[in-house]
């Protein structure tokens, strides 16, 4: 007998015969946001059984317990990134246990603040569009390229209607809460938008940066390219310093009779013969003397005299005054100090950004 | 031939032709949210505007550009890229 008059053997006795272990009827969830850095959450899930059942938690990752993740809530971390989630929730009454497993959640990579900022402001809302977004700020970063940027357009969408895609894709990426309107992009003239890019329509059209190179970036340090998809034989500078016609000293043209010609507030033309002028082209000022051209992720240096910087905004898709580049436009850049390196890291990460979009070249 | 009569392959071989006076009037405005129309002359020194920015259009107070009279497009020489 216990101090309350029952008999301790009498209850045991009760429980074996009258008790009944517990049994999963509604499996445990897991709630929350599958992203690294969130907490999820696991319930328990409907049970039944007597006496009363009490429950513990495993998390597993890919089907092995994760250590010393055993309550009902757990902190998503790198590891679980793309793998296999799931909770196990374990009843246990007087009688008996049993387990039963959650559903299973894939966490996402955590999203860079930058890429965040970005993907809000253009109300992207497409998975794909928005992890190649925070990859492509993430490999940029960590290329220590993100610094040395100060525009980028990615020409991302995840509209089906033509006005709605032109409203996405004016955003700059390094400033995508538009804090400086000269960074945003505005459309002059015709052309057509869709998820491979901006396509100028070679008769009038081209957007506007209204970012001046002439007290923005560095005289002789000045670098901008475009990621073109297609191989249009054109007359006119896929991007620069070239409103009002050729006196631009900053621009970038691609495929003028088989020909990529640059200058980077340079008085000598430069020109590279017989190219495919799809893929990313990068103009880069490299000091007092030098530019650099690389094609694809190949650099060619030239020889160059030093002029001041232009006082006219970047164009993609530029005037020469009366002739107007058609390609296709799937990125387009405008910075400041890239190193040879620093260009070939950004052909990669434009790559594998391209890549994660399905409209590599 | 007017906007209505165009086929869809004849968009970038057609231009809508403006007046001087037309002309004038849409320099720096808007034919749609971010976009601006972009009047240039071709071979003849005539002004025009293309195909897109007449169907895009949404700007009520350009409306008019849709009826403009189409012609076809006949590029000014291309002059070398720099002098």
């Amino acid at each position: 007998m216990n101090g309350y008059g029952n008999s301790v053997f009498l209850r045991t006795a009760w429980e074996v015969s009258g008790g009944v272990s517990p049994v999963n009827t509604v499996a445990p969830a897991i709630t929350g946001t599958a992203q690294e850095g969130q907490i999820v959450t696991c319930s328990t899930g409907t049970w039944t059984g007597t006496p009363t059942i009490t429950f513990a938690y495993q998390w597993k990752r890919n089907g092995s317990n994760i250590g010393s993740a055993t309550n009902s809530t757990y902190a998503l971390v790198t590891a679980d990134v793309s793998q296999s989630i799931t909770c196990q929730v374990t009843a246990t009454n007087g009688v008996g246990s049993a387990s039963a497993t959650s559903n299973t959640i894939t966490p996402i990579a955590a999203v860079d603040p930058d890429a965040q900022a970005f993907i809000t402001a253009a109300a992207i809302t497409n998975p794909t569009q928005k992890a190649a977004i925070n990859t492509l700020v993430v490999d940029l970063k960590g290329y220590n390229v993100w610094s040395k940027m100060k525009a980028i357009y990615p020409f991302v969408t995840d509209k089906i209607v033509e006005a709605d895609i032109k409203s996405q894709m004016k955003f700059n990426l390094k400033d995508p809460r538009d804090l400086d309107v000269a960074y945003r992009l505005f459309w002059n003239g015709g052309g057509s938008w869709s998820a491979n890019g901006y396509t100028p329509n070679g008769i009038n059209g081209w957007a506007n940066t209204y970012l001046v190179s002439q007290g923005t970036l560095g005289l002789n340090s000045t670098s901008f390219g475009v990621y073109s998809r297609t191989n249009t034989n054109t007359l006119a500078p896929a991007i620069g310093n070239v409103t009002g016609g050729v006196t631009g000293e900053c621009s970038l043209w691609l495929n003028f009779g088989n020909a990529a010609y640059l200058r980077v507030n340079s008085s000598i033309l430069s020109n590279i013969a017989n190219f495919d002028s799809r893929g990313l082209f990068i103009a880069n000022r490299v000091n007092s003397t030098q530019v650099q051209l690389q094609i694809r992720g190949t650099q060619t240096t030239f020889a160059n005299v030093s002029q001041n910087l232009y006082t006219q905004p970047f164009q993609l898709g530029g005037v020469n005054p009366n002739n107007f580049d058609n390609k296709q436009l799937a990125f387009g850049f405008i910075g400041d100090g890239l190193t040879s390196q620093n260009m070939t890291d950004l052909n990669t990460a434009v790559i594998a950004f391209q890549t994660t979009l399905s409209r590599q070249v | 031939m007017k906007l209505t009569q165009l086929k869809a392959e004849e968009k970038l071989t057609y231009v809508g032709l403006l007046t001087e006076v037309q002309k004038n009037e849409l320099v720096g405005q808007l034919y749609a949210p971010d976009s601006y129309f972009n009047p240039i002359q071709d071979i003849n020194d005539n002004w025009i505007i293309s195909v897109e920015e007449i169907e895009q259009c949404v700007n009520p107070d350009y409306f008019w550009v849709k009826d403009l009279d189409l012609i076809p497009y006949e590029p000014k020489p291309t002059p070398p890229p720099f002098e």
